[in-house]
């Protein structure tokens, strides 16, 4: 190593030590503790006590953690696709020139910077079933009033809605992404007499492919970690059909001092991320094109 | 290469696709805004007036009249029953009369009972109840939760933006050995999701008997956000070497050209991570939910769920009241920052030769007529900054495109094991 790379390794390390700091300490030891602590009985409040693989045999036998898991894939397989068409066709028709095309484009992200709190609230009211707006508006369509959070097959659409409402990031990101199709490909595309649609699979899709990707594993890990809305709205109820995964991690963490347990929870979800994320790159893997660089 | 001429765009000039567009963006931007028109609608009508059907947008109320001691009053309000501000009984009534309480619309004095059966209804009048307001912001402590949500919100900006822009010049404007694989260590940290390490947290803090104060909350902010070391050091790269190069010909340490001549040129992205970590303390409910156990010490979202279960399901306007003071302040900002970028970057936006020397020589970096990229980008605010800076093309190198290209390089490894290994395949 010469004089001056050593100079710039002290002088790089020197000004990323915040992160090294905080990554050993707020990263690094919590997985490895998270990792030890779901081998082991811990409330916090006692030292932990090594128990081996105690905690991932009681999972398998937990019908409650079995619902919560399939409440939560059922909710992430019903808002994955609906918020990634939503917020891809929002894009497209967001992206031309357009008088008012800057109005438009606020009042689709506003919702996503509504805390999520006040999120919850909101909708709780609209879903309301005697006098919410949702069913209101139903009625005008001749729908007979819905029990959206009262009914175990309606409840867990009632929390796709505020899902698809607070698009507003992805639909920036898909806008960026648009911006960077290059203008001559529709030309060409134009020339050879394709058309709208045509133009979109053959020339739009394939651009953005990446995008799209990305947003797809940002929607699996986000979705199968939503927590503050249906805690707010049902608390998990009726009959737990929207209890999801994290808040019965948080229930036995915190409210039943069952932390190892809990953190044997957080490692399972770790790993289904992992692997969903991992069968989504490789099932999409064939299929994004990237353009060459520069 | 990107294209910033958009005089021909997709589905450009097809009066189809125009009209069904048009149509669209009218009922999907009136369904998206609804419910924010119904928020405010709600937060400003009268208790009773939240459940009458078919819904009402505009807030009205009942106009009343009644006979008390023989003379007509109108335009009053009524309670049918009791309500808390009542004056004392009135002794004149007949025991036994049926009563109604009355007061002057509008008025914040005691109601008096009357004689139920003189009570008229006079007309429906328009009625914005901004008392909603005062009454939602006394029903919790308001005041102090926003103090308390301002301070947190307060040193988490501070911390994350200054400890994020050091780590990412670090990432950005020096090379040293290694570094991009410390770089793809950063990316991977916002994979883990945090409950994972959120009981370690907790009870790391807890051992601290950092439990109950909102040092958990803000301590982490000041070692650097992965996501904002990332937004930052696409942007820092996008500066032209030169600068950099000159002031370190003229003696500057890398400090002083960290503090000097990186960070005023990057205020535009800094803006940006710092509203955008106020808007993530203001709104985060899971973090002061697990730390903080003295209600003094609630922040805003905090307390507003805390009232919502307290009042859930009754008290909607003041609830909807609530809602919306909590969530006005995050929009206000936005709306603000987005005004600043648009004028900050139509300011460097213009190449150097048109710029009046007194903005040359005030800002004094410009590099050969042009200001790089990212002046273009302010076009659209905030909305155009953010995205760009971490996704287009223009700033991503090799540790981002390993992130964002994580297909393409599992399909160059199944072609290699295909080639090798041909009866074996790995994707459909």
């Amino acid at each position: 190593m010469t004089i001056a790379e050593r100079r710039d390794l002290r002088l790089g390390l020197l000004f990323i030590s915040p992160w090294i700091i905080g990554f050993l300490v707020f990263m690094a030891y919590p997985l490895a503790a998270s990792l030890y602590y779901s081998l082991c009985d811990y409330s916090v409040l006692a030292e932990p006590v090594f128990i081996g693989l105690h905690n991932y045999k009681e999972l398998l036998h937990d019908a409650v953690f079995h619902q919560t898991l399939f409440n939560t894939l059922i909710y992430s397989a019903m808002a994955l696709p609906v918020t990634m068409v939503v917020a891809l066709a929002l894009a497209l028709l967001l992206h031309a020139p357009f008088p008012g095309r800057a109005l438009f484009r606020t009042a689709f992200f506003l919702p996503s910077l509504v805390p999520l709190v006040a999120m919850a609230i909101l909708w709780k009211w609209l879903l309301n079933t005697e006098s919410g707006l949702i069913n209101y508006m139903l009625g005008l369509l001749d729908i007979p009033a819905i029990d959206w959070l009262g009914s175990t097959t309606w409840s867990k659409v009632s929390m796709v809605m505020p899902a698809v409402w607070g698009v507003g990031g992805s639909i920036v990101i898909y806008l960026a992404s648009l911006q960077e199709v290059p203008v001559h490909l529709y030309e060409a595309a134009k020339i050879d007499g394709a058309r709208f649609w045509r133009q979109f699979i053959h020339v739009t899709i394939p651009i953005i492919s990446p995008v799209i990707y990305f947003n797809l594993v940002m929607g699996i890990i986000h979705l199968l970690q939503v927590f503050v809305v249906p805690y707010i709205m049902t608390e998990g109820g009726p009959a737990r059909s929207t209890l999801f995964y994290v808040q019965y991690l948080y229930d036995t963490g915190f409210r039943y001092l069952r932390m190892g347990y809990s953190c044997s929870m957080a490692w399972i979800l770790f790993v289904i991320i992992l692997v969903l994320t991992i069968v989504a790159t490789w099932a999409t893997a064939k299929k994004i094109y990237y353009m060459a660089e520069g | 290469m990107a294209s910033f001429n958009r005089k021909t765009s997709f589905g450009e000039g097809e009066p189809i696709f125009l009209a069904i567009r048009g149509v669209l963006l009218l009922a999907l931007g009136l369904a998206f805004a609804a419910p924010f028109f119904w928020t405010i609608s709600t937060s400003l009508k009268e208790l009773s007036e939240t459940t009458t059907l078919p819904p009402e947008w505009i807030p009205r109320s009942n106009v009343y009249s009644a006979v008390v001691d023989g003379k007509s009053l109108t335009n009053l309000e009524v309670a049918w029953s009791t309500p808390e501000n009542v004056a004392s009984v009135d002794y004149s009534l007949p025991a036994g009369t049926a009563l109604a309480w009355i007061r002057p619309r509008g008025s914040q004095t005691q109601f008096r009972p009357v004689d139920r059966s003189t009570v008229q209804m006079a007309g429906r009048v328009v009625d914005f109840r901004w008392v909603n307001y005062s009454e939602a912001v006394s029903k919790i402590p308001f005041w102090l939760y926003t103090q308390n949500t301002l301070w947190l919100c307060g040193l988490m900006v501070l911390g994350v933006t200054v400890s994020s822009a050091i780590v990412a010049y670090g990432f950005a404007r020096i090379a040293w050995p290694g570094r991009d694989l410390v770089f793809l260590i950063v990316l991977a940290t916002m994979m883990v999701p945090f409950p994972v390490t959120m009981i370690p947290l907790y009870s790391l803090f807890r051992s601290m008997g950092l439990i109950g104060t909102m040092v958990p909350l803000w301590l982490p902010a000041f070692f650097g956000n992965a996501f904002f070391i990332f937004l930052l050091r696409q942007f820092f790269k996008t500066i032209p070497q030169d600068l950099t190069d000159a002031a370190r010909i003229d003696g500057c340490g890398e400090w002083r050209i960290f503090w000097s001549v990186i960070c005023p040129l990057a205020t535009s992205a800094l803006t940006v991570v710092a509203v955008f970590q106020f808007i993530e303390s203001w709104n985060d409910f899971l973090g002061p939910f697990i730390y903080l156990t003295d209600q003094n010490q609630f922040t805003l979202a905090l307390g507003l769920q805390f009232f919502q279960s307290k009042h859930g399901g009754t008290d909607w306007h003041h609830l909807m009241a609530a809602s919306t003071l909590v969530t006005l302040p995050v929009i206000v900002l936005f709306f603000f920052a987005q005004r600043t970028f648009i004028e900050g970057i139509s300011m460097t936006g213009m190449k150097t030769d048109a710029l009046p020397n007194r903005e040359v020589s005030r800002g004094g970096f410009h590099s050969e007529g042009r200001i790089w990229e990212c002046s273009r980008i302010g076009e659209s605010g905030i909305l155009g900054l953010i995205p760009r800076m971490g996704f287009s093309s223009v700033g991503c190198d090799r540790p981002v495109r390993l992130w964002l290209e994580l297909p393409r390089w599992l399909r160059i490894l199944q072609l290699q094991l295909q080639a090798r290994v041909p009866h074996i395949r790995l994707l459909p």
